[in-house]
Formats: C-alpha cells, structure tokens, sequence
C-alpha cells in the first residue's frame, strides 16, 4: 500500500518491512544455493583431506557406539588364512605352477601340493584361474591397447604413488621387528599415555584414522611369514597388539571407478604413516612390524580394523568407518609395547547393508551376494564374504589402472562428509524402526544411481557387452585429453 | 569449481544469512498482521520450520548439485518442492482458519 505525498509514491513503514521480507527470502534462497554448491564442492568434506592433521571436525565420536564384541561372530574352530591358495593366492601360485610348465595333461597331483589339495576341495576356483589365465587377461592387454590410452594419466599418477614405499622385510620377527630398537626402552608412564602418543604421532604421519586393538592370533596368514622360512609358522610372541592406521583414496578418482579408480595412492599413504609409525615405535624401545599394502601382510587387515574400532564390516567385506564411509584403506602395526586399547564400535552397518544391497546389485563381477547368501561361516567366523574368484575375475577384465572397487564407489556410506550426507548418517544411526535405511538406500539409487553392471564392460566382452562405464566420470584434472595432445577416439 | 563457492562456507555467510532470516521475519510478521491472521508462539514455531525446511531443501539440491550429481540436483528440488508446497498449503490453512481473512484496512 502506498501513499501519496507531493505526488511522489512513497512506501509507508509496512509496506517497507513486508518488502524487505521478500527481498530477504529470494536472497536467503539464491544464499541457500549458492551455499550448497559451496557445501556440495567443498574439499574438507573430502574427509581425509582435512586442512589440520587432526581435522578435528573430520572425527566421530565412537564412545556412544562402542561394544564389547565385534559385530561378526564366532562359531566354531577357527583356522588361520593361508595366502598361498586363499583369496586370490591361488591364483598367483598356479600361474607360477602354469609358468613353469605344468599343463593339464600332467593332473592336478603335479601342481604344488598346497595348490592342488585346495582346486581338490575348490574345483570352481581352478576354473576361474583357467578362465583368467587363459582368456580374461589377453583379453585385457588386447583391450588396453585399444582403449588404454583414455586413463594413461591416472594410470601414471597411480604408479607414481609406488616411487617412495617402505620395504618388504628381509629376516625375521626377531630381527626385523627389533631393527632399531635401542638397548634401552623409554618407560611410558601408562597404557594410556602409550595409545595417546600414538595416535598423536600416527596422525603426524599421515594417518587420517587410527585404532588400537590386542592381536587376535586367528588373524596372522598360517604360512610363508615376510623375511623367514617359507611354509607353517607359530604367531610370534610379541605380537601382542596391533595399531590400523587408514587414509582415503582420492575421492574424485574413488567415484570414477573401476577405469579411473586406482587403489595406490591411499595404499601408499597408509604404508608410508605405518612405516613412519614402525620406526618411531622401535626407536622408542619396542618391537614394531608394518603390514602394508607396499611392503606385504603377514595378517588379514580388515578383521583388525574392526576390532580397533576403525570401522565395522559391510557386505562388500570391507571394513565401513563412520568418517570415511568404505573409502579407505588400512595398514597395521603389530607392536609389543602396551597400549590401552580401543573398543569396536556397531553404528548400525550390519542392519544398514541388510536393507541396501547396492553394491551386490551393482557389482560387475557378481562376486557379492544379495540377501543373507551374503552372510558365510569362513574358518570359524560368521560374518560378510564373497566370491573372491568372480571378484579378482573382473579385475582381470576392467581396463584402467587395474581392479575394480565399484563396491566403494557406489556405497551410501562413501559419500562425502558434508552437512547433507552427515545428517542422513546420523538419522540412520538413531532411527530404530529401520524405515530411515530404507529411505536413504531408496535415495541413492535415485538420486545417485550406478551404470548397470554390464556397462561396466569393455565392448564385445564374453561377460558383458558394456562401453568402460565408470561409476562417476574421472575427475576432471585426470583427463589425459584435457593436458596432452592425444586423439580423442572415445 | 570450490574457489568460486568457497565464500558460501565461511562463517561470514552465515552472518549475513542470519540477518537475512530476521529480514524474512519481520516481513512475515507484518504480512501475517496484515492479513489478520491471530499468530501464537506454536503457529510462529510451525513457520520458522516450514521456512527452514523451504532453505534446507534448496540447499541439500544445491549440494547435490556442487557433488556433481545432477540428476540428484533435479529429482531433489522436484520431491523436496513438491513435499514443501503440499506443507506451506496446510500451513496457510492452518493458519488463515481455513478461512479467507479480510485484509487489515
């Protein structure tokens, strides 16, 4: 309403506030836009890559979600992995075997006798070896000739990675472990203060998460110990605690997996904080061994995460942290020197990847399992598995840098940790009645939905007809078009 | 893309858009007294929500949209618009009595 005064149209007082009031709320909303561009671009929400080493704003508090058990059980006798023939150690050793000259013709008692008592108990997984040894990856070469050159950059950046790695122990526990050790230890004056120092020092090092646990024996391989005779061997005494410490992949590559993704650089920034990690321990007194994707394991890693409270297990088997979704990956530190240690933590994954199957309904190998098929008794423990011949199968398929961790990428959990993707979490965490999973699981695969999994494919594939679909496109500065001179041909 | 937007994370924005939402406020009240409506401190708790939510849903699409994730971008405007007009018509409902109010002479 407007009054008139000297014929000049002037608003009166309310006209004035109710004006404001729109102009307020058209500028609120282009602020809520622009703000959420900010929030959705935002490099600290890449969690990880935080701008202190502490990042105190990347952390969760896990004291509310701590248990006294892990959240996979115990159900039987258990028995220690043996790297030579399970998970994907088979097929290592029966390309060395087919290497050396074995064929067929001479029959399975002609491979080594570890190798050949397994495809005795486990014939589909000769056939997956046979498969990719003798398809699969020529087939692949012949591929990366053709299409190779569109992931030449992040195919060199991820080597890079490898250009600075600790080494791959060369004698014994007793040796190696005491390395550096002086003749000397410095006392700490508790466990407490120990884990403390630790965990202050681990994030100096590089170290984005870091958990204390007291060694499970069950989780040492059974054979061919790193630097000591080949075949069985007892769990070395002073092995009594293990430290995990884990860092992210690059995000951007992450999301633009299996042909941009690269597993390298987080597995070299995690060697690199363990080793740093191994030797301030020594130096301190103490035993220390690194367990690293560079310098090799002499344990299985993730069952170690979770019982230091890093994270819980998901159905894709990886371990899923609260800060980093499944996107990170871990080494250990088998250490004498005592420690308080930390609690595993149950924040609600196990019923999360009951109702979300996404990773088994996107996964190009069709190596996980939908449903409770997911859930298997592997020597002795009830937890998540899969199929790792069908898994390392598509790793000798996808083209890139090599493997395939589409399960990461395409994860609920994997988002970024901004103030959206926070809150669904945290709605998740405390909803009892199971409908907010289901919501957010609708949510993502609607909001953010993967390629189907035969579009993961290279083209005219026996297993897929697809076109080297990546779950999201590569990030823009891995483009080898945008800085090389190359000819465009995909 | 974050330098441009990196502005729109900082402490300052907030202020600025703290003062923006008492401009928006102020506005209501006089739009609400204008048109008769009777407020009380629930009726005023219901559209400081309703607003917040209208904010929050522009922003969690926005967000979306900065992720890269276009097609969340669209799907969430449109399922977010969509749930914040079928509330903000209840709302005016609620509190014009149902009713249409003569506007304040």
């Amino acid at each position: 309403m407007s009054e008139k005064t000297d014929g000049n149209a002037k608003l009166s007082r309310r006209e004035f506030l109710k004006a404001t009031g729109v102009a307020s709320a058209v500028l609120s909303l282009a602020g809520a836009s622009a703000g959420g561009v900010g929030a959705g671009t935002d490099f600290d929400t890449f969690t990880g890559w935080g701008a202190s080493f502490e990042g105190g704003d990347q952390y969760f508090d896990r004291k509310a979600y701590e248990v006294d058990e892990p959240t996979y059980k115990k159900v039987g006798t258990s028995r220690r992995a043996d790297p030579r023939v399970e998970g994907r150690g088979h097929f290592g050793t029966y390309k060395k075997a087919k290497g050396a000259g074995w064929t067929p013709d001479q029959g399975i008692d002609a491979l080594p006798p570890h190798l050949a008592a397994f495809y005795k108990e486990n014939p589909d997984s000769q056939v997956a070896a046979d498969y990719r040894h003798d398809v699969l990856e020529p087939l692949q070469k012949e591929n990366q000739k053709k299409y190779g050159l569109q992931w030449q950059l992040s195919k060199t950046w991820s080597s890079a990675y490898s250009a600075v790695k600790p080494a791959r122990p060369d004698s014994p526990p007793e040796e190696w472990d005491y390395r550096n050790v002086p003749d000397e230890a410095l006392k700490f004056k508790t466990p407490d203060h120990a884990a403390e120092l630790i965990k202050k020092v681990a994030h100096t090092f590089g170290a984005t998460l870091v958990g204390i646990t007291r060694l499970n024996p069950d989780w040492v391989y059974s054979h061919d110990l790193r630097g000591a005779e080949k075949g069985p061997y007892d769990v070395p005494e002073h092995w009594e605690y293990a430290i995990a410490v884990t860092t992210p992949h690059e995000w951007g590559q992450m999301a633009a997996n299996p042909t941009y993704g690269l597993s390298s650089d987080a597995y070299n920034r995690s060697s690199i904080a363990g080793a740093r990690l191994e030797s301030f321990i020594q130096r301190l007194g103490y035993s220390a061994r690194l367990h690293s994707p560079n310098s090799g394991y002499d344990l299985l890693a993730v069952p170690v995460c979770i019982d230091a409270g890093i994270g819980e297990q998901g159905r894709h088997i990886f371990s899923i942290a609260p800060e980093l979704g499944s996107n990170h990956r871990p080494a250990i530190i088998t250490t004498s020197l005592p420690m308080t240690i930390d609690k595993p933590i149950d924040f609600g994954v196990q019923d999360f990847c009951k109702n979300c199957q996404i990773c088994a309904d996107y996964c190009p190998g069709n190596s996980i399992f939908n449903g409770d098929d997911a859930i298997m008794t592997v020597r002795g423990y009830e937890h998540w598995y899969l199929d790792p011949d069908a898994c390392y199968n598509f790793w000798g398929t996808a083209l890139g840098n090599g493997g395939c961790r589409v399960c990461l990428a395409v994860c609920p959990y994997s988002r970024k940790a901004n103030w959206v993707h926070k809150t669904a979490a945290a709605i998740s965490r405390v909803d009892p009645t199971g409908l907010a999973d289901l919501s957010l699981v609708w949510m993502q695969d609607t909001f953010f939905p993967s390629p189907e999994k035969e579009e993961y494919y290279p083209p005219n594939h026996p297993d897929g007809d697809g076109w080297n679909a990546s779950y999201r496109p590569g990030p823009e500065w891995m483009l080898t078009e945008k800085w090389f001179d190359v000819e465009v041909t995909w | 893309m974050y330098e441009k937007f990196a502005y729109f994370t900082t402490p300052q924005f907030w202020f600025f858009m703290g003062i923006l939402f008492v401009g928006v406020a102020v506005g209501l009240k006089v739009f609400f007294e204008d048109k008769g409506f009777e407020m009380n401190w629930w009726k005023w708790l219901l559209t400081a929500l309703l607003w917040f939510l209208i904010f929050f849903s522009v922003m969690a699409a926005f967000t979306f949209l900065g992720e890269g994730e276009t097609r969340g971008f669209w799907i969430g405007l449109a399922l977010f618009g969509v749930i914040d007009i079928i509330l903000g018509v209840g709302l005016w409902r609620l509190l014009s009595g149902g009713k249409k109010v003569p506007a304040k002479s």
